[in-house]
């Protein structure tokens, strides 16, 4: 007989005792562990994906702060570009009329120096002419050029216009006679009695002269009664002289420049 | 010659007895016991676990996808009994190379009981599942004539399942002994390795064949149901199980 009955329901017994002793010792714990492990992951993998969202948001925030500031950045940086544009171009503008308060001081500067210039030019072109015209005059005609002078002034009080005479006159009898006579050199006693003669024929009244000598009056005399004055001098001459030479250097200036 | 273990008698108790059959079930039954209870005292659920922990999962979370994939159900219900099936089976065959040992299914007692618990579990699942009226109603479809053949049909395939087995461990022992008397050298060795994966292969056989038949007899009130609601998945499961069937 193949078939042991009491075997068949003792291997029945046995197969079931050990589906209860597997169910217990094998199938539950590596299950519950399966379980335990899945759910674990699942709950890393949940808070992976929260972590990752996160992350995302934060870097979606990140982005745009960062946008934000180099929008910023260029923002000030355009400004600080338009100040600086703006200030350079104050800057240029301060040192252009800088520049241009220099140019106009150095011009004036220039203008000062050439009127000193032309000053002590006149100065000394009026002490060379009298000298040479001084000497001149005495080898040449052996004439004192200071006596001329007076000639020459004499010549013209007595050739004065009318009206001038008439104001001279009048200045005069205001002043009661006092005239002032200024020479640019000492002048003889007969030569002052010579002038003073004139002017009381010229005034037609006593006069009180009174003499005085000044190197401003070049080669000449003044006769100043109030506010009259009648004057002849070299330096009416060297006026001309001067003018010329100016406008010599101005063109020269000018030439230069061009 | 033995032919069957229950005949090599160790101890009799009244109309108890200790055979062959029963000492090897229990060595085998203690050793799936004791190699479990030993890797599963210390388990881990973290990312770190021991290899004999991974080799156990890795062989219940395999049986539990067999069985998903054969009855298309959720496989926890079932992993139990299929499970210790394959692995007694299994275990009991491949221990055939210990010099000395007899697998147990070797007995066609201990594989008719193999077959009576599969015999008796599947209206127990199906009753379980669908109730004794909707159980029962599944064995006069489509009509009442088909009952008697329904009965033939239950009687049979647990006949199969029994001698099935029994007849390809006992012929490969029975051949392993012939060829050793014949030609000592060699071949025995090539048999024995045969029919260590003919061994694992019938137990495979039995426990996907167990599934089937308890899965069809749980699951035949659904299948109107799910015709209506996926008909093409319902297309492909009857050629799976035609073609899983040996």
């Amino acid at each position: 007989m193949l078939v042991d009955w009491f075997t068949v329901a003792a291997q029945v017994v046995n197969f079931l005792i050990l589906v209860a002793l597997l169910k217990r010792f094998l199938y539950r714990p590596i299950l519950e562990a399966m379980d335990a492990r899945e759910a674990r992951i699942a709950a890393q993998l949940a808070e992976t994906e929260k972590n990752r969202k996160a992350a995302a948001a934060e870097q979606t925030e990140v982005h745009q702060e960062r946008q934000a500031l180099e929008d910023r950045r260029q923002e000030l940086l355009a400004q600080a570009e338009k100040e600086a544009e703006a200030h350079k171009q104050d800057l240029i503008g301060k040192l252009r009329q800088e520049i241009e308060e220099l140019r106009a001081r150095w011009t004036a500067a220039l203008a000062r120096e050439r009127d000193l210039f032309f000053q002590d030019l006149r100065r000394r072109l009026i002490a060379q002419v009298t000298a040479v015209s001084r000497r001149a005059f005495r080898d040449l005609a052996g004439l004192d050029l200071e006596q001329r002078l007076l000639e020459v002034f004499l010549q013209r009080l007595k050739s004065l216009e009318p009206a001038a005479r008439t104001e001279f006159v009048e200045a005069a009898k205001e002043a009661g006679g006092n005239v002032f006579i200024t020479t640019g050199f000492e002048m003889p006693a007969a030569m002052q009695t010579r002038i003073i003669q004139a002017l009381q024929e010229l005034s037609g009244q006593t006069l009180a002269p009174r003499f005085e000598s000044n190197p401003e009056v070049v080669s000449g005399i003044e006769v100043k009664a109030g506010g009259c004055k009648i004057a002849w001098s070299l330096d009416n001459f060297l006026q001309g002289l001067e003018e010329a030479l100016a406008a010599a250097f101005a063109e020269s200036d000018g030439r230069k420049l061009a | 010659m033995e032919i069957t273990l229950d005949s090599l008698v160790f101890g009799r108790y009244g109309p108890a007895v200790l055979n062959a059959t029963i000492l090897y079930t229990w060595l085998v039954m203690a050793l799936l016991t004791l190699v479990s209870w030993f890797v599963t005292r210390r388990l881990s659920s973290g990312p770190k676990i021991s290899r004999a922990q991974n080799l156990l999962e890795v062989l219940v979370s395999g049986m539990r996808n067999q069985i998903q994939q054969i009855s298309q159900e959720a496989p926890d219900r079932y992993l139990p009994f299929i499970g210790t099936l394959y692995l007694f089976i299994a275990a009991a065959n491949l221990l055939a190379f210990v010099p000395g040992y007899h697998p147990p299914t070797d007995s066609l007692s201990t594989t008719a009981a193999l077959a009576g618990c599969v015999f008796l579990a599947v209206p127990l699942y199906g009753i379980a599942q669908r109730g004794l009226g909707g159980f029962l109603g599944h064995y006069f479809k489509p009509s009442v004539f088909m009952f008697p053949f329904h009965i033939i049909s239950e009687i049979s395939r647990t006949l199969a399942l029994a001698v099935r087995l029994f007849g390809n461990v006992m012929s490969g022992v029975l051949l392993g002994g012939i060829l050793l008397s014949i030609a000592p050298l060699f071949f025995p060795i090539l048999l024995q390795a045969l029919e260590l994966l003919i061994g694992q292969i019938q137990a495979f056989i039995f426990a996907v064949l167990a599934t089937l038949y308890i899965a069809s007899a749980s699951q035949a009130h659904e299948e109107g149901r799910q015709r209506i609601l996926a008909g093409s998945e319902e297309e492909t499961k009857p050629n799976q199980q035609e073609g899983m069937n040996p």
